[in-house]
């Protein structure tokens, strides 16, 4: 599996460059997020490089060609899996980097903020979106990959909205309940949203499996 | 030994069916995988590679299933496959590098000789690469990590002769030492004339022929003869295939048909090429 991670870095090298330099140029330079916490750019390097890792793999037969190598096939699954926590923390280094290379020539107020609640949240929205992502990327493969994240981000974003409609008119005040985290020092709070992420990530890395281990590629 | 073994193999692969296959693949030895296009030559390649699941039965490689020793298996197979699969963007020494942290038997001079021998410069990115040097390179990097057996599927197709050529005899030399083994597709039958010694010959999903070259060659004949012949000729109905023109009539057929109800002398009688077999076999379907 490590081989199928440094696989990942490699053949992304060029992408962790450009997509570091974009964040630089536009959140940094450009000073686009200012005044936001530091985990929106981060997230965004992150979904990038996760995304392009992942269609990199259905472009041109090659999971044909991971599939042929001394692997089987729940190794390869679980390295994307493994991949997401990978490139999260790649991105969030280099954005943290960036930073800190903005801080000799920025003022305080223009750079973004950094907060474990907010960096939090980013890392399980991406962790609830990749879940989701993944067993449908198995299944379908190729042929739907290169708008697969689209079509879940489409798809969690209406789901999203539908549920906040509903506990709306439940009367329950999603907003608040968002800013609590963001402002929490509970630890029942991050407890549950920690506990829950990680049961739908198994689950989701469960099905993935399943999926792709019946699936004729 | 076997190298390869089905029992009791279906798969059903959209409209094609693969249909309780059972046959073996000796070790050792360069087998031949033939059969017209849509026979099931790629499906059966899958399968062996563990790309398709059976819907019945299984596949043993080396006497190992799939089930229990995924990881040993494909250690000790390498393939050739007659697409492109590489990452594109990258250059032969990355991609290589890529391909050899796959195996601990990997060997660095002797795919650094194939590079040469086949004139690849590895800085060229894949995308850069011709079919045929796409090829070379997917050769290379199967040999070197000296694999007990080498897969291909459709090897010497858009290949220059000479390149062909010295591919069978890699193959042959590849089998020298009499433990390891080849299974090839190809459309093209000379190669296999050339290098094989069994054949394994598919037509629509059906197992037709599993076993030695010449015992294939030596179950037909090809007879030859004129048209007129064959209109009196109450043995039509004992051709695999025919092809009448103007100046006679040409057909396979079963020697043993033929022993036993010859033609006499107006005829002339040869052994067929594995052209010959597979184009009348087809055309008699």
């Amino acid at each position: 599996m490590v081989q199928l991670l440094i696989k990942d870095i490699r053949i992304q090298r060029r992408f962790i460059i450009l997509g570091s330099l974009f964040v630089g140029f536009f959140f940094f330079a450009l000073g686009a997020f200012e005044g936001m916490p530091l985990a929106i750019p981060a997230a965004f390097l992150s979904h990038f490089l996760i995304v392009v890792a992942s269609k990199a793999d259905e472009k041109n037969n090659n999971g044909r060609l991971l599939a042929s190598f001394p692997l089987r096939r729940r190794d390869i699954v679980s390295a994307k899996y493994v991949g997401i926590l990978m490139f999260m923390s790649i991105a969030f280094l280099l954005t943290a980097c960036w930073r800190l290379l903005g801080g000799f020539v920025l003022s305080a107020g223009e750079l973004p903020w950094y907060s474990i609640q907010s960096t939090l949240v980013a890392i399980l929205i991406l962790i609830f979106f990749y879940s989701i992502y993944f067993p449908l990327f198995f299944a379908l493969g190729s042929r739907i990959v290169q708008v697969l994240d689209l079509i879940v981000i489409f798809m969690v974003g209406g789901a999203f909205l539908i549920v906040i409609r509903i506990l709306d008119l439940l009367n329950v005040n999603v907003r608040a309940y968002v800013e609590r985290i963001l402002a929490a020092q509970d630890i029942l709070i991050f407890g549950w949203t920690i506990g829950g992420s990680v049961i739908l990530v198994v689950i989701s890395w469960y099905i993935s499996i399943k999926v792709y281990e019946m699936k004729n590629i | 030994m076997n190298a390869i073994e089905f029992r009791q193999f279906s798969k059903r692969n959209g409209q094609f069916l693969l249909n309780d296959l059972n046959f073996e693949i000796q070790s050792g030895y360069i087998t031949g995988l033939i059969g017209p296009n849509g026979s099931g030559k790629t499906t059966l390649i899958r399968s062996i590679m563990n790309l398709l699941r059976p819907d019945q039965g299984e596949v043993l490689i080396f006497g190992q299933s799939y089930a229990t020793g995924e990881r040993e298996i494909k250690r000790r197979i390498g393939f050739v496959y007659d697409e492109d699969f590489f990452y594109n963007h990258l250059t032969i020494r990355e991609m290589k590098k890529i391909i050899s942290s796959f195996y601990p038997s990997w060997n660095e001079l002797i795919f650094q000789q194939h590079l040469h021998d086949f004139e690849l410069p590895e800085r060229r990115k894949i995308r850069d690469l011709s079919k045929g040097m796409k090829m070379k390179f997917s050769l290379a990097a199967a040999l070197a990590h000296e694999p007990d057996l080498l897969i291909m599927d459709e090897p010497t197709s858009g290949l220059d002769p000479v390149f062909r050529w010295k591919i069978l005899a890699i193959l042959s030399e590849f089998i020298q030492d009499g433990k390891r083994t080849v299974l090839f597709s190809t459309h093209i039958s000379a190669d296999l004339e050339r290098v094989a010694d069994y054949i394994v010959y598919f037509q629509k999903g059906q197992l037709k022929f599993c076993g030695s070259k010449e015992e294939l060659l030596d179950v037909y004949v090809l007879v030859k003869g004129p048209s007129n012949l064959l209109q009196m000729s109450r043995y039509k109905d004992k051709f695999m295939g025919l092809q009448q023109s103007s100046l006679g009539f040409e057909g396979l057929m079963m020697r043993q048909s033929y022993d036993d109800h010859p033609f006499g002398n107006q005829v002339t009688v040869e052994k067929p090429s594995l052209d010959d077999i597979l184009v009348f076999t087809q055309e008699g379907q």
